[in-house]
């Protein structure tokens, strides 16, 4: 019997430096790939691309040579997709519906729950056709739990038709060895905090918890890893110097770096006051380290009881929570469940929803 | 449409309105709020819907709180809670699962909100379908052929809301309009305070930023304004508005409004009009006191028309509404309005079969008489 | 062919080295160093950055290894080494003295230099200056115009615009500037210094010119 079909869409993997929803899609794709339950073909725009250009791109870690082959005039090797398989957008729609089988991915609600962190040409981008997409799905995957709920609570004409996709966490092989082979580095007792620095990151509770007891005599420092941008330049600079000293930026680094950071760090500060998912998480939880995170959205669906949790918007509970993961004696009851707790999101489960679905329809 | 005590609730506002670390944490006592450094708009809105609950809590951003442990951490906190008021400018509404929502809308006249919420609309009208009631407005929605609108219960201040007289200018239309013109009315300095005594007839307009964008509103605005013109027994107060850009000085505002007047595009003398003047901001009931009889407002669906008494509104001489909204949802408004107002409407605004639909309540036609027996 | 040497067993517990395959000099190699009798001391990639390698034109000068042993070093003095190539198991010749070179053992202490430590990006265009021979084989394999374009990605992270394929490649043709000194332009420009971007080292599948 031959394999159901489908068309991925991998406009996202045409970016240049992969964060996010291209990373999801990259994941994806070798999910489905590795799975090899479905007959997978990638495409754009309703344009067939050859497989090996995609992986090539996934090999390279970033889409700005697939990008522009695409945008070459007078290539002839490209064809129009095969309208009659089921086709996935592993984010937001790019193409109009043409009458077969589609499904998208909902990662997170926050254009529509909490427009303000956003910048109003992103939320119009995302909902203009944000309903009709919906009404066109066949199904709609969505990457939690959180997110499911937060769709079905806005859009109930919905609940029949969702399903989760669950992403998962992976390193390059040779990382392990790489980070193995360098020198050690010595940073003192550190957690890591990694997000882009933006308003819903919530940075300015952490800035705001660094001067209670519980930070301040801790000798714990926090590295920060990500561009500071002007709205920390702004936060600091209403802050005395020896208030934020135990704070390092990073700037902006390379996965290898993130990866040696995590690796090292005592434990991850994630307070975010929303996430779709929050795959920094299962980062930080694949080497075994917990996880110090709002009490919020899909954060406890995702660290599990590999973390420790607080109300975003309370520096006290931070600074409780922050006591309690501090201590090195939490740290290890705490290890052994976030490796358990990352491993139970790998590739076999996020491909059997969609393997599933392209099943259904065949 | 009475409003009826919703006992034990938790309202949300815009978590953006809040001063950032000043929250205790993400539920606290509402009463708080009045400590809090918040916009007067929201403070009016958070006073008035605390009228209808007892010992109200706040929840900062709902929206944390989906499913699972979260939920569950909410509703441990929330014991006894039946009811959630959104008090939303417009930007996003929130619902909580399980509960019983109620929407309460302020601050439409800023564009931006009104946009957004006519936006919420469009792209998620099937969250309208899941609240209990809105407060004060009349917002309605189609969804799939069908048209969506929540009951509305009416809520207004039981007595008048104290307020300061705002500063006046004279206003004076500049051609070609420009921001130049606006600088030149603010430079000419404040004027005194009308002397309502003086005049037989007062018409008060609260122009908002969204009204002002509105074009059948500002033609019958600018007509109202070049009869003033001729007639020294009238006073035209023009409100000017509150814009989207908070940091909007008075000069940004007046451009705003002057420059609304003369795309309307109705001729009118370019001199200075002692009796036309720009307020820079509502005034309060008490600047009417003793002369309502005499007083006609002009406004639309965008200005916080509750912010006023039933008695101050039962007092006025005529109300004309400019209704932008669907015209299934005027029968609602009508009704409504009806009720505040505490007289029939002069005129049903659908005669012109499209929006936006004026609707005239005058001081002569028959006052609503509550049978008895 | 594979080309390469040990160094250097080190006291603060490591070896270090280079190789790499002359037919595919850019290409990482993974690597065991091993003793005499086939056990492995230390494994890891070959895929550092020397100078002393770039000036001899040993692939650019990506392909030293600093391996951390996984024996006590004692075991090691006096002992013969070998370089095993594990994708293939091909053996390079054993060396029978690996001398030993003392260094205090050092931590990163800094951001910076965990960062600076980075093998998967390059730090500054001038490490890819011994490239020269790696751009000139992707010359001869794709043309003037793929290498333009292929440049405009690495650096850029977009599209050629016609006009820069057209300018660069008659200055590329005509020999005004070496493919190397293109990267420096286009790294030079304020298009690139207003944007933070990490440029990929050689050896990585992101570096656009490996054959």
């Amino acid at each position: 019997m031959s394999k159901p079909k489908i068309n991925l869409d991998v406009g996202p993997l045409l970016d240049d430096q992969w964060t996010g929803i291209p990373v999801f899609t990259r994941r994806l794709a070798q999910s489905l790939i590795w799975h090899g339950g479905v007959d997978v073909e990638f495409c754009f725009q309703l344009t067939q691309i050859p497989r090996a250009r995609v992986l090539a791109a996934i090999d390279a870690g970033s889409g700005t040579v697939l990008r522009e082959d695409l945008q070459r005039l007078g290539k002839s090797d490209y064809k129009i997709i095969d309208k009659g398989a089921p086709m996935l957008f592993p984010s937001v729609k790019n193409a109009c519906s043409i009458g077969r089988q589609e499904a998208s991915t909902v990662h997170d609600m926050s254009t529509l729950v909490m427009p303000e962190v956003h910048e109003d040409a992103n939320v119009r981008h995302h909902m203009e056709k944000f309903m009709s997409d919906l009404e066109a799905d066949d199904t709609v995957f969505c990457v939690s739990e959180a997110t499911k709920s937060a769709l079905e609570l806005y859009y109930p004409s919905t609940a029949a038709k969702t399903k989760l996709l669950y992403q998962f966490v992976d390193w390059p092989e040779s990382f392990e060895s790489m980070d193995r082979n360098l020198p050690a580095f010595n940073l003192g007792r550190y957690a890591v905090v990694v997000g882009t620095l933006e308003p819903r990151k919530n940075l300015g509770l952490l800035f705001r918890a660094l001067s209670t007891p519980e930070v301040r005599r801790s000798g714990i420092r926090f590295v920060v890893i990500g561009k500071k941008g002007w709205k920390v330049e702004k936060l600091l600079s209403s802050m005395q110097a020896e208030e934020y000293s135990n704070l390092i930026f990073s700037g902006f680094v390379s996965e290898f770096v993130k990866y040696r950071l995590l690796r090292h760090a005592e434990f991850l500060v994630y307070p975010s006051i929303y996430e779709g998912f929050g795959i920094p998480a299962l980062e930080a939880m694949s080497f075994g380290k917990p996880v110090l995170a709002s009490m919020t959205s899909s954060f406890p669906e995702v660290i599990g009881d590999a973390g420790v949790y607080f109300d975003p918007l309370s520096v006290s509970e931070f600074a409780a929570g922050f006591a309690e993961i501090s201590n090195k004696k939490k740290q290890a009851e705490l290890a052994p469940k976030a490796i358990k707790g990352a491993a139970a999101f790998n590739w076999q489960r996020m491909a059997a929803p969609v393997v599933e679905w392209a099943s259904s329809l065949a | 449409m009475k409003p009826s005590k919703l006992g034990k609730s938790v309202i949300s506002i815009p978590a953006q309105s809040l001063p950032e670390g000043d929250v205790p944490g993400s539920l606290f006592d509402a009463r708080l709020l009045e400590q809090m450094l918040i916009p007067d708009e929201l403070r009016r809105a958070v006073m008035l819907v605390s009228r209808l609950l007892d010992e109200p809590l706040c929840l900062v951003r709902p929206e944390m709180f989906t499913h699972g442990a979260s939920r569950s951490w909410l509703d441990n906190k929330l014991q006894g809670v039946r009811h959630h008021v959104c008090i939303s400018d417009g930007g996003a509404i929130k619902v909580i699962s399980g509960l019983n929502n109620h929407l309460f809308l302020y601050g439409l006249g800023r564009h931006k909100r009104h946009a957004a919420l006519r936006n919420i609309s469009r792209w998620a009208p099937e969250l309208f379908a899941g609240l209990k009631s809105q407060i004060n407005t009349f917002h309605g929605v189609w969804v799939k052929g069908r048209f969506l609108q929540p009951p509305t219960q009416l809520l207004l201040p039981e007595t008048a809301v104290p307020g300061v007289n705002p500063d006046f200018y004279e206003f004076y239309l500049h051609r070609p309009a420009s921001d130049e013109g606006a600088k030149f009315i603010v430079d000419s300095g404040e004027v005194a305070a009308p002397s309502l005594a003086e005049f037989k007839e007062v018409i008060y307009v609260p122009l908002t930023e969204s009204n002002a964008l509105n074009e059948d509103f500002t033609r019958l605005v600018a007509s109202v304004v070049a009869a003033a013109y001729f007639n020294p027994h009238q006073v035209v107060v023009i409100r000017l508005p509150n814009l989207s850009d908070t940091l909007a000085g008075i000069v940004q505002r007046v451009a705003v409004a002057v420059n609304a007047l003369h795309n309307a595009d109705v001729a009118m003398p370019r001199v200075p009009a002692k009796n036309v003047l720009l307020a820079s901001h509502d005034l309060p009931e008490s600047f009417f006191a003793g002369h309502e009889g005499r007083v006609s407002m002009i406004f639309d669906e965008t200005f916080d028309y509750w912010q006023y008494t039933k008695k101050f509104y039962a007092l006025i001489k005529t109300v004309r509404f400019l209704f932008g909204g669907d015209e299934r949802a005027l029968q609602r408004l009508v009704q409504g309005m009806t009720e505040v107002f505490g007289r029939l409407p002069a005129t049903s605004g659908t005669e012109f079969g499209v929006p936006p639909f004026p609707v005239t309540w005058n001081r002569r036609q028959p006052e609503l008489r509550v049978r008895r027996g | 062919m594979l080309r390469g040497y040990v160094d250097a067993v080190v006291s603060s517990g490591f070896v270090e080295g280079w190789v790499y395959d002359t037919e595919r000099p850019l290409r990482p190699l993974r690597v065991a160093v091993v003793t005499q009798d086939s056990q492995e001391v230390a494994s890891g990639i070959a895929h550092l950055y020397r100078e002393d390698l770039a000036l001899a034109n040993c692939a650019g000068g990506w392909c030293a290894f600093r391996l951390r042993l996984a024996v006590a070093l004692s075991k090691l003095l006096g002992q013969p080494l070998a370089i095993l190539e594990q994708t293939t198991q091909t053996r390079l010749p054993e060396q029978v003295q690996v001398p030993l070179r003392d260094e205090a053992d050092t931590e990163l202490t800094a951001i910076a230099d965990i960062i600076a430590a980075d093998p998967t990006v390059i730090s500054s265009v001038a490490q890819l200056q011994a490239c020269e021979a790696v751009f000139r084989e992707y010359l001869k394999a794709y043309g003037v115009d793929e290498f333009v374009r292929a440049a405009y990605v690495y650096i850029l992270a977009r599209p050629a615009d016609p006009s820069g394929i057209t300018l660069y490649g008659q200055m590329i043709r005509k020999n005004l500037i070496s493919p190397f000194k293109l990267l420096g332009t286009l790294a030079d420009s304020e298009e690139f210094r207003s944007r933070s971007r990490l440029l990929a080292a050689p050896n990585t599948p992101a570096f656009p010119f490996r054959t």
